[in-house]
């Protein structure tokens, strides 16, 4: 047996995931349905057993998105996890992160809201991760894994984008993807880097200037100096950076716009569709942010209509419409309040709506 | 006014001897605080401490909220600035 394939739950994927990529912190908060990420971590603890990688649970998770902040000024590896509620705590952080342009990860496994709501799947945080969530003109690039093995590989990619561009960078997950367990390809465990990019703060030496960090500028033109630089970062990595899936478009009428949870039960839909002569494909958006508008656009030339299947009360739907500019039919089916719709229920409402 | 640089030199010709000068740790950015704060005299103490004990290398400064948010802008150190 390969003792790199693991049968492992999604949330301890991302944990997993984390010490082989060679993160250096961990700072987190229980919160259902992500728990297992930090218990997976403090039983590992790979601090003293494994490669020296921090994880610590912080007072809140207000605390663990400013340790997140600390340690990414530092220059290090760090990244935070929760769900919905722990998440909007997290706002304010989120944007400092994005203002200072420090680089990180952060994990949302979806819990149905508002509010406390409920402790099952949902997908009703989209708006929330790729319109802002805290205040300010920011983006963060947005991966949205739909397998398991896409929570382990994705975190090796968030960060090497977040990096790459100096941004913070969220895996929007959902409680059924984090709580599911599925056959996981590890990879070879790499040591921590001790290395730190330029800008990181470790203490000034008389050989350089001062490096600081900061997202606060006073003059007001300089601020809109600093926006217009962000703005840049954000075309370029609108630019480079659009990651998606295609299933069955090649000759598709009809498609799906589907991510996450919501992508694994529309591919079934998909088959259902083909097996009675209904010619339906999907699109599965890797990046939420940047969205793949281009693609859309060209493939509505040969589309009649198209459904977001989303476990929200539609919300990516906009961004389709945006895309396509309602030049054809855009519809939404989803289930709210932590329900996930089973394919004939999606199947049954895409004849409804469209046939 | 008179040249301080000339009169540096003079000084030192009649035999003065330089017993003060400021902390390499400020940078020559004039303070913007008004006058009467406490918070100029405080930030050059703490980077004459910093000097001293020879663990500039070792310190990164949090610049906190209110009028020091800019602290950064006088301490020639490592410096993170907090949240609000």
């Amino acid at each position: 047996m390969d003792s790199n394939i693991r049968l492992m739950k999604g949330n301890e994927a991302i944990a997993e995931a984390a010490i082989r990529h060679g993160v250096d912190a961990y700072f987190g908060y229980p919160i259902t349905p992500q728990s297992e990420i930090i218990e997976y971590l403090a039983k590992e603890d790979p601090f003293t057993k494994r490669n020296g990688m921090v994880v610590l649970q912080a007072e809140s998770e207000i605390a663990a998105i400013n340790m997140v902040y600390g340690a990414a000024g530092c220059g290090k590896k760090a990244m935070t996890s929760s769900s919905s509620p722990g998440i909007s705590l997290k706002q304010e952080g989120v944007s400092y992160l994005a203002g200072a342009e420090l680089p990180c990860v952060i994990v949302n496994v979806v819990r149905g809201g508002p509010g406390l709501g409920t402790i099952q799947p949902s997908q009703a945080d989209y708006f929330q991760s790729v319109k802002g969530g805290g205040h300010g003109d920011y983006h963060m690039i947005v991966l949205a894994p739909s397998t398991v093995q896409e929570q382990y590989d994705f975190v090796a990619l968030g960060f090497d984008l977040a990096f790459k561009y100096r941004t913070p960078l969220l895996i929007l997950s959902d409680g059924a993807i984090g709580q599911m367990m599925e056959k996981v390809v590890l990879s070879e465990e790499k040591p921590r880097d001790n290395t730190v990019p330029d800008w990181a703060i470790v203490g000034k030496t008389p050989n350089r200037e001062r490096n600081y960090i900061t997202s606060l500028f006073l003059d007001a033109e300089v601020q809109e100096n600093q926006n217009k630089r962000l703005q840049k970062k954000y075309t370029e990595i609108r630019q480079n950076e659009i990651r998606f899936e295609e299933f069955m478009t090649h000759d598709a009428e009809y498609l799906i716009v589907a991510y996450g949870i919501s992508a694994r039960i529309s591919q079934k839909v998909v088959e259902t569709a083909r097996n009675q002569g209904i010619k339906l494909g999907m699109l599965r958006p890797i990046t939420l942010w940047p969205f793949p508008s281009k693609r859309l656009v060209e493939l509505s030339q040969q589309l009649q209509g198209i459904l977001c299947v989303e476990m929200s009360a539609g919300q990516m739907v906009e961004d389709v419409k945006l895309a396509v500019e309602c030049k054809i039919p855009v519809k939404h089916y989803g289930r709210m309040g932590g329900i996930i719709a089973s394919p004939t229920e999606v199947f049954e409402n895409f004849k409804t709506l469209f046939l | 006014m008179k040249d301080l640089e000339a009169y540096k030199k003079e000084l030192l010709a009649q035999g003065a001897k330089k017993i003060f000068s400021k902390t390499k740790n400020l940078t020559d950015t004039a303070f913007s605080y008004c006058g009467g704060c406490g918070h100029g005299v405080a930030h050059r103490l703490i980077m004459e401490v910093v000097e001293e004990l020879g663990i500039t290398q070792d310190t990164i400064g949090v610049a906190p909220v209110g009028c020091s948010v800019i602290a950064y802008e006088f301490m020639n150190i490592d410096m993170i600035q907090a949240a609000h």
